[in-house]
């Protein structure tokens, strides 16, 4: 169920009152019921794939005891690779089968030799790319010793099949999110309240900018070769700040979600497009996905130790393993290629640690070198964004072609892309990250009186329901 | 946890209580000059106009897409085009008409192709705006599936209220208000008007719907109970969205022809090309108008002549010949 859904709308509060009033008192209770309500919320989009869930929280739960009732290194190394083999290569099957055998075909024809060997109809099930994931990092934090194995499987299966995180992230490490299934959750007022804030910012996020972003852009995209120059552009600025407003929306709801039941969940974006560079943009989009490759791919791969050669190609393979995590496309491996041609120079020249602080720390307004920077930095994105969105990488090419052409000045009005709802809200999203940048999402911690907060909260559920886009859009890292 | 709870049930009921505020304050300055009211003035041509009649039902295709002045002209009998939108709905259009339909009228429905699929022929959010900002007496045509169906609009349609843009600063539409009919209830006012680029619409994807066909078998049925005659034809699309969505086309064209209803014409007949197009996908322009007109108009008389032919009668009077 999507968590801007109606049927959601019944669910949550139901889950919260049974939670809080019914199953408090018992720990095993607790985790029974979040277990079965989080198998429920999977299963109601297909209840056959639910079997696909328990069979990565069993195999890696598992390999946990194994890993942690030996000594042995050839057995643990063992266990290790058989783990990460089941794991990967559940979510492998489902993700790249047909892609890559479809490219087998493709490169033999080349040399002129045709096959002819089956695809499957494989469905895509729905957040297998997170919750494979979060399984592995916990098999590989047990192998590294950097924690304990679990013996609880309740409280396993619970921190994998965790519903609000269990379609679309944040893959949230077990290091951190299995010690709080332990213990009993108790109650913290401004915990829940700052949960609601945040569920309330989300869902202005997803359903205001980013399902009527989506309306224009796919408008755009779909029509590119006839759309003014004007149009493209403002596709391409649409579609970068529908995929954030989509995502950083989901992560919202799923935080605000899990720390209304009581849980601690990491931060999934920090404001990525006020970054002034390319590197300071990869340390705030997508963390938990971003810092699970780094620590699980690229240090154990040497990182940015070692030669030029060794650390450019660990630049590559990162950056180029993430676009394929994002689907099985060429556009998202060329969109990964870009990145890594942004950022490796950065790196080689030592300056990918310049930026570690938010711009204009203390200050109102950023200067202009900021200015310029963020501004730069936010090009840079949106051109790769291009290419992400696209059908085709030739498709991601013609349409920036037709960027520099004579009809950029021309006025995109009467195409109806609904820029009267688009522009005022987009603007309203922009000035309040701005003005909360230091805060974890939009609506934390405001310094007025509460009849203001109060008001603001009002007008922003009104505008959920004035202006949310018609067209109901599945939240785009879904498809992932 | 109780205040938390206290904070939550204070925050609905002041969401509630605004929404109550917004549903009976009255309609917007902007709203009273939609195209909705119009459904007015088609009720007092329903009621008024006299046999023998011609009747139009279906969505903006008709509205924007005939000139009844030339069927009048031609086939000797008095239109009455009462589309307005199709997002009111096809069972609304059907239900609420039925009670003016007279012995020896001629009705020529024409749904668009959406209303075969899924519950779109339920009707949404216009169907809820002719209810509650129109006329709220209406709430008798529908069932109980409409009425679930418009109140997940009610909450959108209740913030409305607020929004400034509704009362200041409205600028009646020169095409889609309530002064843009002429006295058949064709949209005119776009006549002459200059065509806009007209975005085609993707394929339909969702499941037909065969409880629509057998709500129009249903309405025949009453039809034929008050002598009244019924045809059914096929929009008139943009070419480049008739290609889009072929294969729901096909489908629609294959339950028709299975149904026993009377067809007029066929889908690609009424399919048009790009420049005949207004501003949507369904809305034609003033020569897309010109020969889609013609075009029912021939379909109309071929049918006319088939029935006289088939010794049926039209008009509940025997054929001459057959008066011994």
């Amino acid at each position: 169920m999507l968590f801007n859904s109606f049927e959601f709308l019944i669910f949550l509060p139901i889950v919260f009152l049974l939670y809080w009033f019914v199953f408090q008192k018992n720990l095993k209770a607790q985790n029974l019921f979040l277990l079965a309500v989080s198998y429920l919320f999977y299963g109601w989009w297909d209840w056959k794939f639910l079997s696909l869930v328990i069979l990565c929280s069993g195999m890696n739960y598992v390999a946990g005891l194994v890993l942690g009732s030996s000594e042995n290194q050839k057995t643990r190394k063992l266990t290790l690779i058989l783990s990460c083999i089941f794991s990967l290569g559940l979510f492998g099957v489902f993700k790249y089968f047909n892609f890559f055998i479809d490219n087998f075909i493709n490169a033999f024809s080349l040399i002129g030799i045709h096959l002819q060997p089956r695809t499957l109809d494989i469905i895509l099930p729905i957040g297998i790319s997170f919750y494979t994931f979060k399984a592995l990092s916990y098999t590989i934090d047990v192998y590294l010793k950097k924690l304990e194995p679990t013996k609880d499987i309740i409280a396993f299966f619970c921190f994998v099949g965790f519903f609000p995180q269990l379609l679309a992230g944040p893959i949230d490490r077990a290091t951190t999110l299995l010690p709080e299934f332990y213990e009993k959750r108790t109650f913290e007022h401004d915990k829940a309240v700052d949960g609601m804030r945040q569920i309330l910012w989300g869902l202005f996020k997803k359903i205001v900018i980013a399902d009527n972003c989506a309306t224009a852009v796919n408008t755009i995209f779909a029509n590119y070769e006839t759309m003014p120059a004007s149009a493209l552009v403002l596709g391409a600025i649409f579609f970068s700040f529908q995929i954030y407003a989509d995502f950083s929306g989901y992560s919202d709801i799923a935080i605000g979600t899990a720390r209304l039941l009581g849980f601690s969940s990491m931060r999934n974006f920090s404001v990525p497009y006020f970054s002034r560079d390319i590197a300071e943009f990869w340390r705030r989009w997508h963390i938990s996905l971003t810092s699970w490759f780094r620590d699980y791919l690229y240090i154990p791969l040497g990182g940015n130790r070692g030669s030029k050669y060794q650390v450019t190609r660990n630049t590559f393979i990162i950056f180029l393993v993430c676009g394929l995590w994002h689907g099985a496309n060429w556009t998202f491996i060329f969109w990964g290629f870009i990145n890594a041609l942004y950022f490796l120079p950065l790196l080689l020249l030592g300056k990918n640690k310049k930026n570690m602080d938010i711009v204009a720390q203390g200050k109102t307004l950023p200067s202009i070198k900021e200015l310029l920077q963020m501004g730069t930095t936010f090009v840079l994105a949106t051109l790769a964004w291009i290419f992400f969105r696209a059908d085709s990488i030739g498709q991601a090419f013609s349409y920036i072609g037709k960027i520099f052409s004579k009809t950029l000045m021309v006025v995109p009005y009467g195409l109806g892309l609904g820029l009267s709802v688009i522009v005022p809200s987009l603007t309203i999203m922009v000035i309040v990250e701005w003005l909360q940048r230091e805060k974890a999402h939009g609506l934390e911690d405001l310094k007025i009186h509460f009849v203001m907060r109060w008001a603001i909260y009002l007008v922003i559920t009104s505008v959920i329901i004035l202006f949310g886009a018609v067209e109901k859009n599945d939240f785009i890292y879904f498809q992932f | 946890m109780r205040k938390f709870i206290k904070k939550i049930i204070i925050f609905l009921g002041l969401f509630v209580l605004l929404l109550c505020l917004g549903f009976i304050l009255p309609s917007t300055p902007r709203a009273s000059k939609s195209l909705l009211f119009a459904s007015v003035n088609k009720n007092i041509l329903l009621q008024d106009t006299p046999p023998p009649r011609i009747i139009f039902i279906g969505g903006s295709n008709i509205s924007f897409g005939l000139n009844s002045q030339v069927i009048q002209e031609t086939l000797s009998l008095n239109p009455i085009n009462t589309a307005i939108h199709a997002g009111i709905g096809l069972k609304y259009m059907l239900d609420s008409s039925i009670e003016y339909i007279r012995s020896g009228d001629i009705v020529v429905l024409i749904p668009e192709y959406c209303h075969y699929f899924k519950n779109i022929n339920l009707g949404s959010e216009e169907l809820m705006r002719t209810i509650f900002d129109v006329d709220m007496l209406r709430i008798k045509y529908l069932n109980k599936e409409q009425i679930k169906n418009i109140l997940l609009f009610l909450p959108k349609y209740c913030s409305t209220k607020y929004n400034l843009k509704e009362y200041f600063f409205v600028v009646e539409s020169d095409v889609y208000s309530i002064n843009s009919f002429n006295q058949y209830g064709d949209v005119f006012a776009h006549w002459e008007l200059d065509s806009k680029n007209v975005t085609p619409f993707g394929s339909i994807d969702s499941a037909f719907n065969s409880q629509v066909v057998d709500m129009i078998k249903t309405y025949n049925s009453q039809l034929l109970k008050k002598n009244a005659r019924l045809f059914i034809s096929f929009p008139g699309l943009q070419d480049k969205t008739f290609d889009n969505q072929i294969e729901a086309i096909r489908i629609v064209e294959h339950n028709l022809n299975q149904s026993g209803l009377k067809i007029l014409g066929s889908p690609e007949r009424y399919k048009m090309p790009d420049e005949m197009m207004f501003d949507t996908p369904y809305h034609l322009n003033k020569e897309g108008v010109e020969r889609r007109t013609n075009l029912l108009i021939e379909d109309i008389r071929e049918a006319m002549d088939n029935l006289k032919v088939d010794r049926t009668p039209l008009f509940g009077v025997t054929h001459p010949d057959e008066r011994r």
